[in-house]
């Protein structure tokens, strides 16, 4: 290896910056960077070889603990929360108490919950009962006419 | 056939270049570490299938190029670095305040630099100058000849001195 000298490190800067300088070039040129003296036209390349060190440097932080691989597939590990949720859900509904409500009839066949609507369902069918009452009530009344005119005809056949 | 406790030591061992490689390119720590550990994981897979491979460093850093691209890709961000982050671990000596932040100027500039190049440069650059490895080792992991690998680290180089000079001169 040549002695580190002032034009040995120009040549080398030269063929490093055409990429032909060999990886134990590289590391002489930047042994030499780091002395105190330099020549001034030469001090911006310490920063440049300072930074290559000190990235080279840097250890990342501690190994954090392994994510759960189990699952394998991505959508199965997407999906796991979700099922998740649809289980607590189905538990949920599957072991609650049944609900007993403070109010129930049975109108016309039908379970009603509600005291409001259960009013509003009567009212509905006795509304449709008096109006059928009334419809067989005016067709009673027709019948009775009916009879009369019949008595009538029968009379004059008669006579 | 690579065992366990071998791949754990081959892995832990590149660890810190897998990371620093990551780091560089996506600028989350946390990215970073999922790329690390995904390597981790495919490698083990594919040793588990019987699938050797002779140059294993590579063919993991190729890997994590490969999942950082994808990341960018994705999610489109590059914003911000962390000359930050990295310059709290480095600054360790005893230094005044002045050369301190003048230090940290010229890393972050430095940086900036780098960042600013085009892709291929910028892996060039960060896996010569700052990992260490050899042309061949580099045309193997960006999936490249070596030509053009010494193409892209030549240009990087003139231009990052190109700008450090311009900027020194000021």
């Amino acid at each position: 290896m040549e002695p580190i000298n002032e034009t040995t490190i120009r040549r080398l800067l030269e063929r490093y910056h055409e990429g032909e300088t060999s990886l134990a070039e590289e590391r002489q040129l930047s042994a030499y960077f780091t002395q105190a003296q330099l020549p001034d036209d030469l001090l911006p390349y310490r920063a440049l070889f300072g930074f290559f060190r000190a990235e080279a440097a840097f250890t990342p932080p501690a190994v954090r603990p392994q994510k759960i691989r189990a699952f394998g597939p991505k959508v199965i590990r997407l999906l796991a929360p979700l099922t998740a949720a649809a289980a607590v859900l189905i538990l949920y509904f599957a072991l609650r108490p049944p609900v007993k409500p403070d109010f129930i009839c049975y109108l016309d066949g039908e379970r009603i919950y509600n005291r409001e609507e259960a009013l509003q369902v009567a009212d509905q069918q006795w509304a449709l009962m008096t109006a059928q009452l009334q419809k067989a009530s005016a067709m009673a009344e027709k019948l009775e006419q009916m009879t009369d005119y019949t008595e009538i005809i029968h009379k004059y056949i008669a006579k | 056939m690579m065992n366990q406790i071998s791949f754990n030591t081959f892995i832990l061992g590149l660890r810190p270049k897998l990371y620093r490689f990551s780091l560089s390119m996506l600028k989350r720590h946390e990215s970073a570490e999922d790329v690390v550990q995904e390597v981790g994981f495919r490698l083990w897979k594919g040793i588990r299938l019987g699938q050797e491979h002779p140059q294993l460093e590579a063919l993991a850093m190729c890997t994590a190029k490969n999942l950082c691209i994808d990341m960018l890709r994705r999610n489109n961000r590059r914003d911000g670095y962390l000359a930050e982050a990295l310059m709290d671990h480095k600054t360790q000596t005893v230094k005044t305040p002045q050369i301190i932040l003048e230090e940290k100027d010229m890393h972050a500039f430095i940086c900036n630099l780098i960042d600013r190049l085009p892709l291929q440069q910028q892996m060039c650059i960060r896996l010569r100058d700052v990992e260490g490895y050899e042309l061949d080792e580099i045309a193997h992991i960006l999936e490249c000849d070596e030509g053009s690998v010494r193409t892209n680290l030549s240009r990087a180089r003139k231009r990052i001195r190109e700008q450090i000079l311009q900027q020194w001169n000021q």
